[in-house]
């Protein structure tokens, strides 16, 4: 059932990312799994989990293109840049048009840290189970 | 000698910056003294026009006195949005300076300076929904940050159109819509909304800012051609070389004599090929149909004036075209 969440979700994505974009999308991420599992037992509108699970899949995915630039080729360097620029930018914009903004006051601090690690070079992981437990703290006070 | 737009406007050059450094400074996560931390407070200290908060603090005075302080709030997200745009866009154009200095992934290196954009873009944001209003300003900080996206497309069409000598004026215009003229006009609507006008009056500002900031990008793109590498603070005729197609390339491809040239360059042509390719673009009518064209979105910009005749703020938009007609 969660598997059906998470293909909902990617759907969602791809579906708002301009198709003349071509952004790759790698969602084979052990963590998604776990956020669908989390977000899917919650008793809430599963347009809402759809879209909760699609704002995480956005930060994911975003922070990972900037995790790997392609720093030997201008255009490849350029493309993943702006790749993650944009799926971050997503995230606002699904958020803000599904009237789910009080994820954002979640999902910036979040995102926010992510760049303090990446910066001192330290691992990311941390920001999976950062988000989740976020993500579990917002589910908590708006599912109703 | 004219005095500087913020004192045209009343506005304290030194309050914005204070705003801006405040950002920053009040982010309780971040270590002092860090390379992250110097690093921004260089950016902001670097100064600049501050044109997107200048533009949201103007469209704040057309909103109520006792949300005045919300407009102040966009103006700050604002322009960490267009400074986080900056270090992007400077490594992606491979630009080494920055108003004369060093770019930051030049003084740092280019991962680094990636990860310094995005934390000022988060930070912004995060400091947006900081506080005890969280209800009221979601629109600051989360609308504003749906744009990015269209801003990414801005980019996108610039990346895919390098050297497309084949780019009409409406592909132009749309790419510079969304590169620079859309965030000039949500830095007018958005001041405007948070400080509580009507959606009306939020819009005809928005249509005021969009206009100028076609006409501000024509205007860059125009310093391209006319200005020394000194007077830009960074390399002159850099867009073309670069093969970003701007508008006195389009009308320059309509001259027969100098068509042969421009179709000849791409990005391995020599030195040689693109010094002519520029010098007969400066001596044609190009740079003043430009100019011309940008006349008539400033002209667009004073029309909507009308819509704001008696109101106090009029005065304000009026000392804002005649900067962008300068």
């Amino acid at each position: 059932m969660n598997n059906n969440l998470l293909q909902d979700a990617l759907n969602v994505v791809n579906e708002l990312i301009h198709m003349q974009l071509h952004i790759e999308l790698d969602v084979k991420d052990r963590a998604l799994y776990e956020l669908a599992e989390l977000i899917g037992s919650y008793r809430m509108a599963r347009s809402r989990k759809i879209t909760i699970l699609s704002c995480c899949m956005l930060i994911s995915v975003g922070i990972r293109k900037h995790r790997k630039l392609q720093l030997g080729d201008n255009e490849r360097l350029a493309r993943s840049i702006l790749d993650g620029d944009y799926l971050i930018g997503m995230i606002y914009r699904l958020a803000v048009s599904r009237k789910e903004q009080k994820l954002l006051v979640k999902l910036s601090p979040i995102y926010k840290r992510a760049q303090l690690k990446a910066i001192d070079g330290s691992d990311v992981k941390g920001v999976a189970a950062e988000l989740k437990r976020e993500v579990k703290d917002y589910l908590d006070q708006y599912s109703a | 000698m004219n005095k500087p737009l913020h004192e045209q406007l009343h506005l304290s050059m030194s309050e914005i910056n204070k705003l801006l450094l405040h950002i920053l400074q009040s982010d309780h996560e971040l270590q002092r003294p860090s390379l992250l931390y110097s690093s921004v407070e260089r950016l902001i200290l670097a100064g600049g026009k501050r044109l997107r908060p200048i533009m949201a603090l103007v469209g704040g005075r057309f909103g109520t006195p006792e949300r005045a302080h919300l407009a102040w709030k966009a103006a700050g997200v604002l322009e960490y949005l267009h400074m986080a745009s900056l270090v992007h866009d400077d490594i992606i154009d491979d630009s080494p300076l920055r108003r004369g200095k060093q770019a930051l992934h030049a003084a740092t290196d280019i991962n680094t300076a990636v990860h310094i954009g995005n934390y000022m873009l988060a930070r912004a944001l995060e400091w947006s929904t900081e506080g005890e209003s969280i209800e009221e300003d979601f629109y600051t900080g989360t609308e504003l940050a749906a744009l990015i996206t269209e801003l990414c497309e801005g980019e996108y069409d610039q990346l895919q159109h390098r050297f497309n000598f084949n780019l009409t004026l409406e592909q132009y215009l749309e790419k510079t819509k969304r590169k620079t003229a859309l965030l000039m006009g949500a830095c007018m609507s958005a001041g405007a909304k948070a400080a509580g006008a009507d959606e009306a009056v939020a819009d005809q500002l928005y249509q005021f800012g969009e206009a100028l900031g076609i006409a501000f990008q024509i205007q860059d793109d125009l310093l391209d051609f006319t200005s020394s590498s000194e007077q830009l603070g960074k390399p002159s005729a850099a867009d073309l070389r670069r093969g970003n197609i701007t508008l006195p390339v389009i009308y320059a491809l309509e001259d027969e004599r100098i068509k042969p040239l421009l179709l000849q360059l791409h990005s391995g042509a020599s030195e040689e090929q693109f010094d002519e390719a520029l010098a007969a673009i400066r001596h044609s009518d190009a740079l003043d149909r430009s100019r011309q064209f940008a006349e008539q979105y400033t002209l667009k910009a004073k029309r909507i004036i009308e819509y704001f005749a008696g109101h106090p703020g009029e005065r304000d938009l009026q000392v804002l075209v005649a900067y962008f007609l300068k």
